[in-house]
Parts: C-alpha cells; structure tokens; sequence
C-alpha cells in the first residue's frame, strides 16, 4: 500500500508571475469604490438559472401527463392530453415563460417532484444552448 | 507586524487603507493557497481570494478579537470556498461526481500546476473527497496545522477532525495504490 508518509509534501501548483505583488493593488481598487466584481460563476449562474426554469417548466408540463387517478380534477384532464400537443398550445400561444411560473403554485412536494424529473433529464450542453435560444 | 498593531491602523480612520495594504500583504499567500488547493484552478481562486479580503475589509470592525486574526480569516476563506463549490455544484445541476471530474480535469490540463505523477495522482484523491473533509485534510496535512487550531476555523470538534482526517488518508492510499 502506497503511503502517504512516502510522498514528498509538496502541492503542483504555481501562480502567474508578480502575482502577489499585483494582488494587494486589485483588492484596494475593489474596496475603494470600484464596482464589486462579480464571483466567477455569476455569469454563469443567470445562463443556467434560465435553462433550469425552462426545463422545469417542460418537467412540470410531463408531471402534469403523468398517469393520474380517475377524477374531474384539471390534473386530470391534463394527464389525457398528449405532451406534444401541451408544448405546442405553449410554444403558440402568447403565455410568457415568467407568466407561466407566476400561476404555478408550487409546494415543496411539487417542487421535489420537478427537481427529481429534471435531474434526471441529463441534459448536455448543446440541448441547454438550444433551450436557451427558444425561451421568451 | 503584530496583528494587534495591524487592527489599531485598519480601525484608525487616517491610516486604514494602509493598514488593511498590509494586512493583505500579511496574509495573501495564505489566503491564496488554502483556497487554491481547494478550488484547484488559479483563476477561480484569484477571485475568491479576492473577494475574501473584500469580506474581511467589510466586516473586519465587527471582529472582536476573541479569536486569532488568522482564525478569523481563514474562516472567512474557508466559507468563501465551501460557497464557491456548493454553487458550482447547483449550477451544473447535476451528481456531486461531475464537480470531481471537472477538478480532475482542471488537474490535468491547468497551465498553472506543474509536479511529478504522484503528486497529480494525490490531487486527484483529493478532489475524490468530500469538501469539508478536504479542507480538513489540506490544513493538516499541507498547512500543518494542530487539531485545535483546525477545530477553531472549521467550528467542528478535535474527535470529529481526527476521525475525519484518518479516514482522509485512509482513502486517499487507497486510491494512490490502487
């Protein structure tokens, strides 16, 4: 068994040079007035907060197909009615992605149930691009 | 320059922006390299430190003294990482693992890491690992911290810390002998 006590205890890692010299100076500029940079990822957060309402949505829309108890219940009705067509009546009509989430009253039941359908989605870059392109 | 001297500057309204020059001065490696072994990439934790020293100047008149500075700090550091990760996590939206293998993929390709395989293999058990459980084993194992001191940053007790880090190693051997 390789042990730990074996290895040199020294990390891989380097910084650019006349990093440390410089790091001082970009702190004061930040704390001095200058606009807070954001953190790395908050580009990234608005892109992929976007495409994860998207696929909610779409989840929510298979959640509502899903096979239901026989009842009078608008869940109901919208269980015996094929995906394609509910996407499409969406994609048509004039109902916003935002105005569509406002009606949604969502509980935490709700909300699991959605979290688990779209983390089982697995959806790759190029299908999050492409829903990206197709919200309003 | 004693810490204390360094606080008596930074809450001086005269000498503030210098004495808060030198506490990042003072302090910016280590600050930097206990994130940088936890996020991996060098641009990622160029912004964290960052925005960890932005933190500190925001709340350093509310520290009160009843820990170590560097306690206080590291602290600070430490919840920045853990929130970094954890974001990068939701945003992905998907299995922990896939965080891993960007980490592990970061190791393999960054321009900023050089070393010998099995220093680049003992990364990769890293990343393998959970977050906090990482952060434990990077304090005591690179920084060489006591339990103690470990116990006051991470706010988790010495038995907790030392089961943890004895299960760290115990699982990165394996993984470097497997």
């Amino acid at each position: 068994m390789k042990k730990l006590d074996d290895i040199p205890k020294q990390h891989p890692f380097n910084v650019p040079d006349d990093y440390f010299d410089k790091l001082p100076g970009k702190v004061q500029a930040r704390v001095q007035g200058s606009t807070l940079r954001s953190p790395a990822i908050f580009g990234h957060a608005l892109k992929y907060a976007v495409a994860a309402v998207t696929v909610a949505v779409v989840a929510f829309v298979w959640f509502w197909t899903s096979p239901a108890t026989q009842s009078d219940s608008p869940e109901a009705i919208l269980a015996s009615i094929d995906t394609s067509e509910l996407v499409a009546y969406l994609n048509e009509g004039d109902i916003t992605t935002d105005e569509l989430l406002d009606e949604l009253h969502l509980d935490n039941e709700d909300v699991n149930q959605i979290e688990g359908a779209v983390f089982n989605l697995h959806v790759n870059d190029t299908d999050l691009n492409y829903l990206l392109d197709e919200i309003d | 320059m004693e810490d204390k001297e360094l606080l008596s500057k930074i809450r001086n309204p005269e000498t503030r922006n210098y004495g808060f020059n030198l506490l990042v001065r003072e302090y910016q490696k280590r600050v930097y390299w206990h994130i940088r072994k936890m996020v991996i990439d060098h641009d990622d934790a160029d912004d964290i430190t960052q925005d960890t020293f932005v933190k500190i100047h925001k709340y350093i008149d509310n520290f009160r003294e009843d820990a170590q500075l560097y306690t206080w700090i590291y602290r600070i550091a430490t919840n920045e990482c853990l929130t970094f990760l954890q974001k990068k996590k939701r945003r992905f939206l998907l299995p922990i693992g896939d965080l891993e293998g960007e980490l592990t993929a970061k190791i393999d390709s960054s321009p900023h890491l050089s070393g010998d395989e099995i220093q680049l293999k003992l990364q990769k058990a890293l990343v393998r690992l959970p977050d906090k459980q990482r952060l434990v084993f990077n304090m005591k194992y690179y920084d060489e911290m006591s339990y103690e001191e470990i116990a006051a940053i991470t706010e988790t007790s010495v038995g907790a810390l030392k089961a943890s880090y004895h299960h760290a190693v115990k699982k990165i051997e394996e993984y470097l002998s497997a």
